[in-house]
């Protein structure tokens, strides 16, 4: 027994920790979303993370040895609403793996009030806020003194004031302008009454500003323009889809083309000139070398589309009025800017954004701020000396909302 | 050289620039991109077989249609497109070894048949499996056809 025992105990402890490991999300678990998981207590040098689809399906979410943290390591996942079982599997420095899985349950629906005086703590849907930038579309800004808030109803905020009653702020023709609600005292029950009563309607306005880039797809049908800049009753779709048409017409990129153009033409000329294979050989292998050189100096650049649109009139409507774009692009620029011309001063936008890079990488931090992103695909986040980067398929396209 | 072959060779690497810059919109599976190089270089092997020096010439040649077709409509990087223009040419090259083995017989219908069986075997042997295994296998099994190839004819020398 006293040989045996400390063989188990040998075996077990080790073990333990192992499968002790466990994955966390600090900010919960929300779909159309860069989200943070933490792998708690993980010995790791390299982590993987995938998930499982209802059809059972597995697509990657993440590769690399993820970020350190006190106890653990910190990486990154997208999900779409399919996506039902994030699987995990971490390789220690001695070679073991270890593998977790843990159920994606939606985290809650959070409507994130500043200025409340007291505690949300178990209020739900409602949340407190620290600070004034945490606050979204759809969120509660409590005014507690005499100002105009005007700019923060343009930017879908609602506004729960005691000093103002203007009716003048509302405009029932903009869907996506703030409610002002009136209270008649500031203090934490009042305030409490007047959010319950109106629950349902600040849902659901937050949640149409949520659907709005979940819900747009990215295969429009083609729409004859005569002008390349103005969409003639045309969703913001058919407007995306066509402009990236004409600007990723060419996936190969100048660089490239020329040196593919220089090397086939001298090419050509050496085997139709050269009889000597002493002379040719060498002359084809000089040829060749300067491409591989030229390819290995100059690598593809990543070129970018951006189209900034107003949000839509009416949320069933997309698609009744002539959208007018003006080009923003810098000259050297490699993305492509477009904007529409009569976005409401103040307000939400629609973007989208399209990339055609080589290897199919973009830095993961172009879309770690977007509280809503929905991409043309799941992109996996891979991680390559310290650095997070997306890996796609070319192109990757995403509708995201982006604020005033 | 002679000059059907020169004009053959002229084709194929005009083809393999061309094709890249003329579908410049399109998306390609890299085994669809690299199974289309390598059957391209097996049917210009078809009449006669490779001369070391030609086969040469050929990959160089095919190299960088192959490489700019594999980035641009695979999205492969630019390590990953030289790693696979390499494994296409040591097929290439292995597919040139085992025709040379095939002249070496004295049957001429023999010959005309083993030589378009191996049009469809080698590029099937190169999908079914030499595709995903280890460029090691592809480089022994080139260097065993060679191999053997200059073993039979220094025989066949000396008799």
């Amino acid at each position: 027994m006293r040989r045996v025992l400390p063989r188990l105990l040998w075996l077990v402890l080790p073990a333990a920790a192992v499968f002790a490991q466990s994955l966390s999300f600090p900010e919960g678990l929300t779909p159309f979303q860069i989200n943070a998981v933490e792998v708690d207590h993980a010995d790791s040098v390299h982590l993987r993370l995938w998930g499982e689809r209802f059809d059972g399906s597995e697509v990657p979410l993440f590769s690399g040895p993820g970020v350190p943290l006190r106890g653990g390591f910190l990486c990154y996942a997208y999900l779409d609403d399919e996506i039902r079982l994030l699987l995990g599997e971490s390789e220690s420095s001695s070679g073991e793996r270890a593998h977790f899985s843990a159920e994606v349950r939606r985290s809650e629906f959070r409507i994130s009030v500043y200025g409340f005086p007291g505690s949300l703590e178990g209020r739900s849907p409602w949340h407190g806020a620290r600070t004034e930038e945490e606050l979204g579309p759809g969120d509660i800004y409590v005014l507690s003194r005499q100002s105009d808030p005007s700019a923060i109803i343009a930017a879908g905020i609602h506004v729960l004031t005691p000093y103002i009653h203007s009716v003048e702020l509302q405009d029932p023709r903009n869907p996506w302008r703030g409610y002002l609600f009136s209270v008649s005292d500031l203090d934490a029950r009042t305030i409490a009454q007047a959010l319950e009563s109106r629950r349902e309607e600040i849902i659901a306005f937050k949640q149409r500003y949520k659907n709005l880039p979940v819900s747009l797809g990215f295969h429009g049908p083609r729409v004859p323009r005569e002008d390349p800049l103005i969409f003639p009753a045309s969703p913001p779709v058919t407007i995306a889809r066509s402009l990236q048409e004409q600007t990723f017409r060419d996936r190969v990129g100048p660089p490239y083309r020329y040196a593919l153009l220089v090397f086939s033409f001298l090419s050509i000329i050496a085997v139709t000139l050269i009889r000597k294979w002493k002379i040719l050989l060498p002359l084809v292998g000089i040829l060749l070398t300067a491409f591989v050189v030229f390819t290995l100096a100059v690598p593809g650049r990543v070129r970018g589309l951006r189209i900034e649109l107003a949000l839509p009139t009416s949320p069933e409507d997309s698609s009744g009025r002539t959208v007018t774009l003006e080009s923003m692009s810098q000259p050297a620029e490699n993305t492509v800017r477009y904007r529409q011309t009569d976005i409401p001063p103040g307000s939400w936008r629609l973007v989208y954004r399209s990339f055609l890079a080589p290897g199919g990488e973009v830095p993961l931090k172009l879309f770690t701020d977007d509280p809503w992103v929905r991409f043309n695909q799941i992109p996996e986040v891979r991680q390559r000396h310290g650095s997070l980067f997306l890996k796609f398929r070319n192109p990757l396209s995403a509708w995201s909302l982006h604020g005033p | 050289m002679d000059r059907n072959r020169s004009i053959l060779f002229l084709v194929a690497g005009i083809l393999s620039c061309a094709f890249p810059l003329l579908s410049a919109s399109w998306e390609l599976n890299p085994l669809v991109i690299r199974a289309g190089w390598l059957v391209l270089g097996c049917l210009i092997g078809l009449g006669t077989p490779f001369q070391p020096q030609e086969l040469l010439l050929l990959a160089m040649l095919l190299t960088p249609g192959l490489f700019t077709s594999l980035i641009v409509h695979a999205d492969l990087s630019t390590y990953q497109s030289y790693i696979s223009v390499f494994r296409v040419m040591l097929i290439l090259g292995l597919y040139a070894a085992l025709s040379g083995l095939i002249e070496l017989s004295k049957s001429t219908t023999l010959r005309i048949l083993l030589r378009f069986g191996l049009i469809l075997v080698v590029p099937l042997l190169f999908l079914l499996g030499l595709e995903r295994a280890s460029p090691l296998v592809s480089i022994a099994l080139a260097a065993l056809a060679w191999a053997t190839l200059l073993f039979l004819r220094s025989l066949r020398n000396r008799a």
